[in-house]
This record gives structure tokens, C-alpha cells and sequence, in this order.
């Protein structure tokens, strides 16, 4: 079993190893000047189930810069990607910032992966390397992009990371052998991706924000989405046996899912107007190619496009074919002159209660869930459940990434699984074939943990483990702390032998175009769950202030009284010539005093001699000092 | 009786018990504990730095034909130069040889002399040569010729503008802040970025190696000064960065009828626009930013004018300088390109000069590192370079003049911590930034040391890195720890404690006090 498993899992790297060499055919004469580096823009729009738009954007930069020393001299590409690549070992970069959560069941895979949050992976390699030095260099790079995308990824640290072992594979080439390859991993599910992230995004593209397909990216537009997620992907290509052949591979993404409910309109119809605010002016100059692809089958079907496509692409993958009308920009802004383009979605009148009925049928083949089992604020149980309808078994790896203020415990480590017709999970367990646990360690490490099972086919399996919480120091605590703690998504992914709801790009491709017809043995899947939210135990933030305060009147109470008993003596005398109204007695005092000090007789004796009375032994000392000793509790 | 007596002396030992541990060990432990952590550093001693001069010592030799003219050459000079609070001036007279007569030109002459006196690193040297068309010539290494006629005070001035830069010096050292522009100490490290700007790549087909150009012109150049910063050379290209300032059309006789002006006044404005576009760096070195901007045909030619309405273009080159974010070129498209523009013809390719974009490039670098000397002196000449490299004595002062600059930047950095320390008592010192200070200080000694001893490669690199050190140790992030937790707030919390406690501890002093006073009466009677 685990080699099988292990097989399918080195798949794509076999599939990937021929290197492509660089395009040099030109589409675009005005491009001539970048023989060795392309810009492409692309644009897919694939409507969803349940009135819901997916659009997508991808800008690649690829440039064959050859060696090192080239770096110092940039184009297309930005020059914080080369100085990156200068200063630091990555030969392969990911961050995503998501806000929203992307349904799988009904809207099948999307093209790029991301969960919600920050979330940054990056392979490390160059001779000589060690773990500490990646270590190092992993959080410098966390602090770069922080500056870079205004993103907290500065808060990235050793506690939060994790080197995932068996999960991602690696999609760059290099020289060095694997075993100095690493890998880390990071997610910050509380992050809330905004206009700050998205402004820096768009000027790392060679047009900017001035023309071209981002063009279309506002802000107001875009973060009006159910779901959207900006990416940035760096890779780097070098030829096996020349170091000095390299190839940098710079791709930018943005996802977004519009809900057409809510941009205000009756009928199902919309348009690249309606999503992004404005039709398009123009392709940006400097792209080789500048496209908008339009999914015509599944959904797309029931629209009607206007203006009617230049093309259309039938493309066959994993025994499903899918249309795709295509927009070639270029052609469209050839002529001179300014214009706006636009395309329009005209969907079908009164057939929307037979669009939902399908729905129901087309269930991708995996996907997943997750959510807290357990009350209260000392334990729980992670519960994740993964859904399999596919006819065949599937391998399947879990990764889960538990930050160290909660407590995972290995030995409740259980699947269980059930066909997919029953409700609730029998005793059946599921043997894991792989198992690699990295323990956390409390405000040091996060606790790793990575299953690989085969799932039956037709079947759900849920992976539970109990986990306590942790009572956190009163300085850990973020802000806010009250909206609890979160736990990141976990990472799920399997090998499909299908190409259904599948549109990832294949590993060697860099644009859509390339997913055309690209039929492989499996389609590696990588999926992501729901985030979680803990409530840990939070305590009431002034309680230190007021310890210290409630300490010190208690000590101070005491002291006094103890203070007194020790260096003082009560002595009782009688006074006969007290007067008995308290006006005239305290008057008798201050005269009396005043009068005749006596300098031999003990200090105490002053005030004992207005005393009368046994009782009255407190000395005006003491009541100074009982009343300084209250002062204390109006503080 | 007897009884009564020892009670009493339980209760002043009780009393004074409760003293000794509140005050005597609670008190100062309570002081110890809280206290801000800080290295003891030495700050006296660099409280006193500014009192010592910074003195560096010169030496200058004379070759004269005729010995008593030189000894009165070097009388005078001396008496000019005894009263220098900055310079110790060694005159040494190289008298006159044999082989002195055959010789035929300067260059020979020159290279005799050095051979029987070598110079070191700093040095200058006079030669005496009759048949000089100017009464001084300054050459490209560390010598000048001097006519027979010259005077002494011609020396001195030569020697106070050029060679010393006395004037710039004290610009440094005075601590007016209105006695001129002061510019920054030169840091260790620079990027030196070089970015194209094409703002409508559509309608200009520019082309041109940058990074090529960058690798023939500018790195040279730069290799040859790296003793003091390292400089790192870049470049880019930028699409779509458009400059926000007022073109304003001016009808001309050209082929195109007409160029644009952009107003001396607005230039500032332009830098600002453009310096959002040049996309950071993700290293905390100082960028020194070269900018080539390309306009568009649609405003080309573009010529910078003054509020006089007077083009200021010189030679065909528009450019300007803003120290220390850097320069900035126009370089307009050739005529041909905007004609087939304004004939709606399709956009020419065409490359970007580089020899002419270059060496106005190389001289902006020159006046943003501050390295070459522009004080003209009447009767003096100085011979054109003709490599990449500046004169060697242009180099010399300009290493002599970062050093003073280094030493007296660091000393101030560091009487301004010391200063700090004194007034904001929540400061942390841990032992790395106490290690920076201390060495900064013991670096800054060295390196005054050296310049008086006449070592100014030594001096050079030892007020280098006491810059380096004084900087680390004053913006180091550790000082600021205790920021948020200022003294008064210590106070306040520790006030309800001790305010109730030490008032009856105090008092009973008052009890113990007047007890030694009644037993002293009763000694008495």
C-alpha cells in the first residue's frame, strides 16, 4: 500500500522533468524587445452553480534570465523577485490571501487553492544548506513579502511553521539532489485580506494597474465577492545539467466569485460591466498575450455570448470535455483608438428552477469538511470528514497543522468510515498506511501531523482527535481576545484518475491554454477544509493590575497593626481633668499638649494622657497610620 | 523595674529591626530589581570627545630648482598654516639633484622624484616648472606644477580650496546648523538603481541595453571609490509610470514646430510621482536612484525651463540632481521618431544613446557622492580626466574629508545617546548595543590617532566603522523596551505599598531620635 501510494505521489514530479525551453515565437510585434522574457494576461469566467460567477485571473511573467549575475538587470519582472531570488535559497514560492471560503460541493475545484487567511509555502535549496539557515532565511522571506504585499506575514515564526513531509512536491527544477530540498509551511487564518493587499499586488504587474486585464480589478468591485483570493506564485526552472540556464516563473492570480443575487438584478443575466464596474480599455501593451476565456459548457451552456466569440476550444481532459469560447484582447484593441470592450452573459428567461435540479448530480469526486467537536473551554476533538463519491478507492493525505495552544493527542488518532448512503459512522476504522507526527512543543512548535490512508470508494471517512486547550499567558493573548483562537484548514490531497469539475493547470504549463486536452495517468488534487475557531479560556485583563494593587493594600494593612504590637506599649492612665464634651475634649488636647512637653517621658506617653478611657489606646500615630493604610484601597 | 527595662530594649530593637529591613535591605533591593538594565559605558570619556580636535596631519613636499626659494616657500607656508586648528601641515623641501637638468618634461621630472621620496597615501607634492602657460596645474595623481613666480599665499589658497577643502571641513566640523547644507555621512552600502522609464511602451519603441551600458560605465567607475561604501549596481525598466507636472507647448523652429517645457519649479513634484513607482528595495540600503525618463512623442521634445521662461538646456543634455535620492535624465527620442509620430505613421523602433545618457549619468554620480571639487581659483588649471577614475588627489581629500565626516558624525551620535541616557531614565543598554558604543568610541580614538599620525587609509577605515557601530548602537530596537513601561508608572504601582509602610518606619525614627536625645539629658543631669 505505501508504495503505491508513494508511486502516484512521485508522479508528477517524473511527468515534469523534461524542461520546456523558452518560447521565443512572438504573437506581438511590439513585445520584439523581450526575446528572453513573456508577459501573458489571462481572463477565465466559468459561471457556478446556484447563480454564482467564478472569475480568474492569471498574469505570468516568465523570463529565461539565464545566470545569477543577470538578476541585477530586470524588465517585466519585478525587481523585489530578483532581489528575492539574489539574496535568498528559494527556488519556489507561494503565498495566498483568500477571504471567503470556496464550496467544492457545489462549485466543483477551482483553478488555483487557497484557504482562507495568509497561507505561504516555499522550497529551499542550494548546496551546503541547513535546516537553521533555511529556518533563518524562510523568516526573512515571510518579512519581505510582509513589506511587500502589506500582509502580516512578519508574524510568520518558527512556532507556526511546519516542514510538511509527505504532502507537497515540489514544482521547480534545480541542480542539487533532493535531499537538500526543504520545504516550510505557514498559515495565518486570521489575516483579512483588503485594498492594502490588492494595491501592492497590482503593481508588481509590468502595466500596473493602467491597462490591461487589471484594469478590471477595483476594489470596490472585488471586494464585494463571496469568495476572492489573491496569489502569487515564483518558481524557478533550471536546466538539470547547466546552472547557468534558468528560467524565472512569475505568476500572479486573482480568484473571485461573484453572487449574482447580489449585484441587484431580476434576471441571471451579467456582464464583464456589471462584475468589475467597467468595460475594458484596452490590453496591456507589453503582453505577448492578452486572453478571456469563457466556459460554454456545464453552466456557460444557458448563456448566450455577446458579442459572439472569435473562437472556441474543445478541450478533452481526463475523459471530460469542457468548451471554452475565447476573447484574444489583442486583436480586439488593434485598431486605433480608444474604446471600451465588454462581453455579456444573456442567460435563458424562466428556466431557473431546471438549472438548480442539476445541481444535485454533478458532486465533485472528493471533498471536505471540518468542524470542532466537544463542549466547554478545556477539551474538544477535531473532527475532519472526507467524502469520496467517486467509484474507485482514492489515496488520500491529510495534513493538519495545530498551533501549540492546543494540545493534540496521537493515541485518539481515529478513522472511521461509512458508504456514502449511511448517516452515521459505524465502528469501522480505516488503517492508515503512513503516519508522520511531529509533537508541538508549548510556545515553540506547532504539532505536524500527516496521514495517508486509501479511501473506499462511494465513502466518507472521518478523522477525529481529541485535543485540550490551554491556558495562555495573559501577554499571548491577541487583540480582541474574546474572538478566539483559530486553527488553520487542513490540507487534503489526493490523485484523481478523472478530470471531472478538474481545472488546474498541469505542472509544466504556465498558462490556461496549456490545460487544453492535457490528459494525464492522475491530476493531483489539493484541497482545502474550513478554518477553525476556538474559544480558549480568557481571563479578565486588568486581573494583574489589580493584584498588585489588592497585594500591596493587604501587605500594607497588615503591616501597620504589626508594626505597632511590636515597637510600641499601651500604658493606661487615668486622667481626671478630661472633660466629657468631645468639642472640649479635643481642645484640652491641643492645649494640653502644647503646654507642657514632656521631653523625658516615652513619645507615646504625650498622647496616652488624653486617653480615659482603656479603649482609647490607638495613639494619634496610629490613626495616621491606619488612615494612610486605607489610601491604598482607592487606588 | 527590672522587667519594664528589658521590654523597653525588646522594642527599640524591635524598632530598629523593622528599619534595617525595610529600609536598609527591602528598599535598596526593590531599587535593584526594578532598575532599567544598562551597561556602564564610557560616558564621561565621550561626553569629552568634542573637545579634542579632530587634527589631521598633511604632508606636503616642494621641489624647487633653486634651494633658497623653496626655503622661503616653505618659511611662509608654515607661518600660513601654524595657526590651523584642523591641520598639521608638514613641509618638506626636495632639494634639487643632478639628473634634475636633463630632464625634459614634467611627467619625467615627476617620476624621478617620487623615486627618491615616495609618497604616501594623502601626500601632495609641488613641483616647480618655468615654462607653465598657468601659475599652477594640478594633475590627475597626487602633484601640481607650479610656475617659477608663484607666491606662497597662491599655494595656500590652492591648497586650503582644492587639496585640503579647509572651507568643507569646517562646514562639517562647525556645529551651526546655518553655516551651510550639511550632507550626510556616506553610508557602507548603497544601491545604485538605474530605472528606464517608458511611460506609452505603445507609442515609444525604445530599446536600449541598460544593463550593459551599467556594466561598461558605471560599475568601473564605481569599483574605483568602493574603499568607503560598497555600491551595488541595478537596473530596471518601468512601463506605465507617468509623470504628474504641467507641459507646457513652445513653438519652435524645429522640424516638429514645437517642444514641450516643464517648469523648473515643478521638479520636486515630479520626483514625488515618480519615486512611488520605483518599487522598493528589500534591503535597509540607501538607494541612490538614476533615472532615465523617455517621454512620449505625444510630449517630446521635453526641455526643463526656469521661471524666467529660459530653456536651461546645456549641450543638448536635460538633467538635474536632488541629493541624496539621485538624479534624473530626460532623454528625448530623436526628431525622426515624433515626426513619423506626428505623420500618424506607425511607431519607429529605435535605441537610447548610451555614450551621451552615460556620461551624464557618470557626472551626476560624481555630484551625489560628492567626490569631485568644483572651486575654480583664479591662475590654477587642472588637467581633464581621461579615465573613469577621479584625480587621485580629488579622491584622497574626498577619503580624507568622509573620514572627518565619519569621526565627527560618530562622536556625535554618541554624545547625543549619552545625552539621551541622562535625561530618559527607561532607556535598556543591553550588552550588544553597550559592545557597539564602546567599540564606536575606542574606534573613534583609533581613528584620530591615525589621522594625526598621518595613516589615512587606517584613519579612513576606523572612523568607518565607528560610524557603522555608532549608528547600530543608537537606532538599535532594544533601546525602546521599557518604552511603554516609564518610570512613573513604576512608581505608581508601587505606591500603595510603600507609602503606608514607610510611614510608620519613618516615624519611629523620630521615636528612636528623641529617645538618644532624652538619654543624653539624663547623661547630663
Amino acid at each position: 500500500m505505501i508504495t503505491a501510494l508513494a508511486f502516484l505521489l512521485l508522479l508528477p514530479l517524473l511527468v515534469f522533468m523534461p524542461l520546456a525551453p523558452p518560447a521565443v515565437a512572438l504573437i506581438n510585434p511590439q513585445s520584439q524587445h523581450f526575446t528572453d522574457e513573456q508577459f501573458h494576461e489571462e481572463l477565465v469566467v466559468r459561471p457556478l452553480a446556484g447563480d454564482h460567477v467564478n472569475t480568474y485571473f492569471q498574469f505570468t511573467t516568465r523570463w529565461h534570465y539565464g545566470t545569477r549575475n543577470n538578476l541585477y538587470h530586470t524588465q517585466l519582472t519585478p525587481r523585489v523577485i530578483a532581489e528575492v531570488l539574489q539574496t535568498y535559497d528559494v527556488k519556489e514560492l507561494h503565498i495566498g490571501l483568500t477571504q471567503g471560503l470556496w464550496r467544492y460541493e457545489s462549485w466543483g475545484y477551482p483553478i488555483v487553492e487557497a484557504t482562507g487567511g495568509a497561507e505561504m509555502w516555499a522550497w529551499f535549496s542550494a548546496p551546503n544548506l541547513s535546516n537553521d539557515d533555511v529556518d533563518k532565511q524562510w523568516m526573512q522571506l515571510a518579512n519581505v513579502f510582509s513589506g511587500v504585499l502589506c500582509v502580516s506575514l512578519n508574524f510568520v515564526d518558527n512556532t507556526n511553521t511546519i516542514a510538511p513531509k509527505h504532502i507537497f512536491r515540489p514544482q521547480f527544477m534545480h541542480t542539487a539532489n533532493r535531499s537538500q530540498q526543504f520545504v516550510r509551511y505557514a498559515t495565518l487564518p486570521r489575516e483579512i485580506v483588503c485594498t492594502e493587499n490588492l494595491t501592492p499586488w497590482k503593481k508588481l504587474l509590468p502595466c500596473g494597474s493602467a491597462s490591461g486585464l487589471a484594469t478590471l480589478l477595483n476594489s470596490g468591485y472585488v471586494h464585494n465577492t463571496k469568495y476572492h483570493s489573491l496569489g502569487v506564485k515564483v518558481r524557478t526552472l533550471c536546466d538539470t545539467d547547466d546552472p547557468n540556464n534558468c528560467i524565472v516563473e512569475l505568476t500572479q492570480t486573482a480568484n473571485l466569485v461573484y453572487d449574482l443575487k447580489l449585484l441587484e438584478q431580476s434576471s441571471t443575466d451579467f456582464s464583464l460591466r456589471r462584475l468589475f464596474g467597467m468595460g475594458l480599455n484596452g490590453n496591456c501593451e507589453l503582453a505577448s498575450s492578452s486572453k478571456i476565456y469563457v466556459q460554454r459548457s456545464e453552466r456557460g451552456e444557458q448563456f448566450q455570448l455577446v458579442p459572439p466569440p472569435q473562437h472556441e476550444v474543445t478541450s478533452t481532459r481526463g475523459g471530460y470535455t469542457a468548451i471554452y469560447a475565447v476573447y484574444d484582447m489583442q486583436e480586439q484593441f488593434e485598431g486605433p483608438g480608444a474604446r471600451l470592450f465588454n462581453i455579456a452573459w444573456v442567460g435563458p428567461k424562466s428556466s431557473s428552477s431546471s438549472g438548480s435540479n442539476k445541481e444535485r448530480a454533478s458532486l465533485p469526486p472528493l471533498y471536505a469538511h471540518r468542524y470542532l467537536l466537544g463542549n466547554g473551554q478545556k477539551r474538544g476533538r477535531i473532527a475532519t470528514e472526507i467524502t469520496n463519491t467517486h467509484f474507485d478507492a482514492l489515496p488520500i493525505i491529510v495534513m493538519e497543522l495545530v498551533p501549540w495552544y492546543v494540545y493534540a493527542y496521537l493515541h485518539t488518532l481515529r478513522i472511521r468510515s461509512k458508504p456514502q448512503h449511511r448517516h452515521d459512522y459505524g465502528a469501522k476504522e480505516l488503517k492508515f498506511s503512513l503516519l508522520h507526527y511531529a509533537p508541538g512543543k508549548q510556545r515553540e512548535l506547532s504539532t505536524h501531523l500527516e496521514i495517508g490512508f486509501m479511501l473506499p470508494a462511494r465513502s466518507s471517512a472521518l478523522i477525529t482527535i481529541e485535543v485540550d486547550y490551554l491556558l495562555l499567558k495573559w501577554l499571548e493573548y491577541p487583540p480582541d481576545a474574546n474572538h478566539g483562537h483559530y486553527i488553520g484548514a487542513a490540507v487534503i490531497s489526493s490523485q484523481l484518475p478523472t478530470g471531472r469539475n478538474y481545472t488546474a493547470l498541469p505542472l509544466e504549463g504556465h498558462l490556461f491554454r496549456d490545460s487544453y486536452n492535457a490528459s494525464r495517468p492522475a491530476y493531483t488534487l489539493t484541497l482545502r477544509t474550513e478554518a477553525l475557531i476556538v474559544s480558549l479560556p480568557t481571563p479578565d485583563f486588568s486581573m494583574p493590575y489589580n493584584v498588585i494593587c489588592l497585594a500591596c493594600t493587604v501587605v500594607a494593612l497588615a503591616f501597620g497593626p504589626i508594626h505597632s504590637v511590636a515597637t510600641k506599649l499601651i500604658i493606661v492612665e487615668r486622667q481626671t481633668t478630661m472633660p466629657r464634651n468631645l468639642l472640649r475634649k479635643l481642645f484640652h488636647k491641643l492645649t494640653n499638649r502644647a503646654a507642657k512637653p514632656t521631653p523625658t517621658a516615652l513619645p507615646e506617653q504625650n498622647q496616652q494622657q488624653a486617653a480615659n478611657q482603656d479603649e482609647e489606646t490607638d495613639d494619634k500615630k496610629q490613626s495616621e497610620k491606619q488612615s494612610s493604610c486605607n489610601t491604598p484601597t482607592h487606588m | 523595674m527590672h522587667k519594664k527595662r528589658n521590654l523597653y530594649k525588646y522594642r527599640i530593637a524591635a524598632t530598629i529591626a523593622f528599619i534595617v529591613v525595610i529600609v536598609g535591605i527591602g528598599v535598596p533591593m526593590w531599587w535593584k530589581t526594578t532598575t532599567v538594565y544598562r551597561v556602564s559605558l564610557p560616558s564621561s570619556a565621550i561626553q569629552r570627545l568634542s573637545e579634542q580636535p579632530i587634527k589631521t596631519a598633511v604632508q606636503i613636499a616642494i621641489y624647487t630648482q633653486e634651494t633658497n626659494r623653496g626655503q622661503l616657500l616653505i618659511t611662509e607656508l608654515e607661518t600660513a598654516f601654524a595657526d590651523s586648528d584642523i591641520w598639521n601641515v608638514e613641509f618638506k623641501q626636495l632639494l634639487p639633484f643632478a639628473k634634475a637638468a636633463e630632464v625634459h618634461t614634467p611627467a619625467a621630472l615627476e617620476k624621478l622624484l617620487l623615486q627618491a621620496h615616495p609618497q604616501s597615501v594623502g601626500d601632495f607634492l609641488f613641483i616647480e616648472w618655468a615654462k607653465l602657460e598657468d601659475e599652477l596645474l594640478l594633475t590627475t595623481e597626487r602633484s601640481a606644477l607650479m610656475r617659477s613666480d608663484v607666491t606662497s599665499t597662491k599655494i595656500a589658497q590652492l591648497l586650503h580650496s582644492k587639496i585640503l577643502q579647509t572651507y568643507r571641513i569646517n562646514q562639517i566640523l562647525s556645529t551651526d546648523e546655518r553655516l551651510g547644507t550639511k550632507s550626510e555621512a556616506p553610508q557602507p552600502a548603497y544601491d545604485v538603481v538605474i530605472s528606464v522609464l517608458n511611460p506609452k511602451p505603445r507609442l515609444t519603441f525604445a530599446q536600449w541595453n541598460v544593463a550593459m551600458a551599467a556594466q561598461t560605465y558605471i560599475e568601473p567607475f564605481l569599483a574605483q571609490i568602493s574603499d568607503i561604501s560598497n555600491y551595488t549596481v541595478r537596473t530596471q525598466w518601468k512601463y506605465r509610470v507617468s509623470i504628474e507636472a504641467d507641459l507646457k507647448q513652445m513653438r519652435d523652429s524645429s522640424k516638429l514646430g514645437r517642444h514641450y517645457a516643464l517648469q523648473e519649479s515643478s521638479l520636486p513634484h515630479l520626483l514625488t510621482s515618480i519615486a512611488q513607482n520605483l518599487s522598493g528595495s528589500i534591503t535597509d540600503k540607501p538607494v541612490i536612484n538614476l533615472v532615465v525618463y523617455i517621454p512620449p512623442c505625444t510630449t517630446a521634445p521635453l526641455h526643463i525651463y526656469n521661471s524666467k521662461q529660459e530653456m536651461l538646456t546645456k549641450h543638448g543634455v536635460d538633467a538635474f540632481i536632488s541629493p541624496p535620492w539621485g538624479g534624473f535624465i530626460i532623454a528625448n527620442p530623436p526628431e525622426h521618431v515624433c515626426l513619423a509620430h506626428l505623420n500618424n505613421e506607425p511607431p519607429v523602433e529605435y535605441y537610447v544613446n548610451t555614450n551621451d545618457n552615460m556620461q551624464v549619468m557618470l557626472d551626476q554620480l560624481h555630484k551625489l557622492l560628492d567626490i569631485s571639487s568644483e572651486v575654480q581659483v583664479a591662475g590654477v588649471k587642472t588637467v581633464d580626466i581621461e579615465q573613469l577614475a577621479p584625480r587621485r588627489w580629488e579622491y584622497e581629500s574626498y577619503m580624507r574629508r568622509s573620514a572627518i565626516r565619519h569621526i565627527a558624525t560618530a562622536s556625535n551620535t554618541l554624545q547625543s545617546l549619552i545625552k539621551l541616557l541622562d535625561q530618559i531614565s527607561y532607556i535598556v543598554i543591553d550588552d550588544k548595543v553597550g559592545a557597539a558604543i564602546t567599540n564606536s568610541y575606542v574606534d573613534i580614538m583609533a581613528a584620530k590617532v591615525a589621522l594625526i599620525e598621518h595613516r589615512l587609509v587606517d584613519a579612513s577605515a576606523l572612523a568607518k566603522r565607528a560610524f557603522v557601530a555608532s549608528e547600530r548602537g543608537f537606532f538599535d530596537a532594544s533601546l525602546l523596551a521599557q518604552l511603554y513601561f516609564p518610570d512613573e508608572q513604576k512608581y505608581a504601582i508601587y505606591i500603595p505599598l510603600f507609602l503606608p509602610v514607610m510611614v510608620p518606619v519613618l516615624s519611629s525614627f523620630n521615636m528612636l531620635r528623641k529617645l538618644l536625645h532624652g538619654r543624653r539629658k539624663e547623661k547630663q543631669q
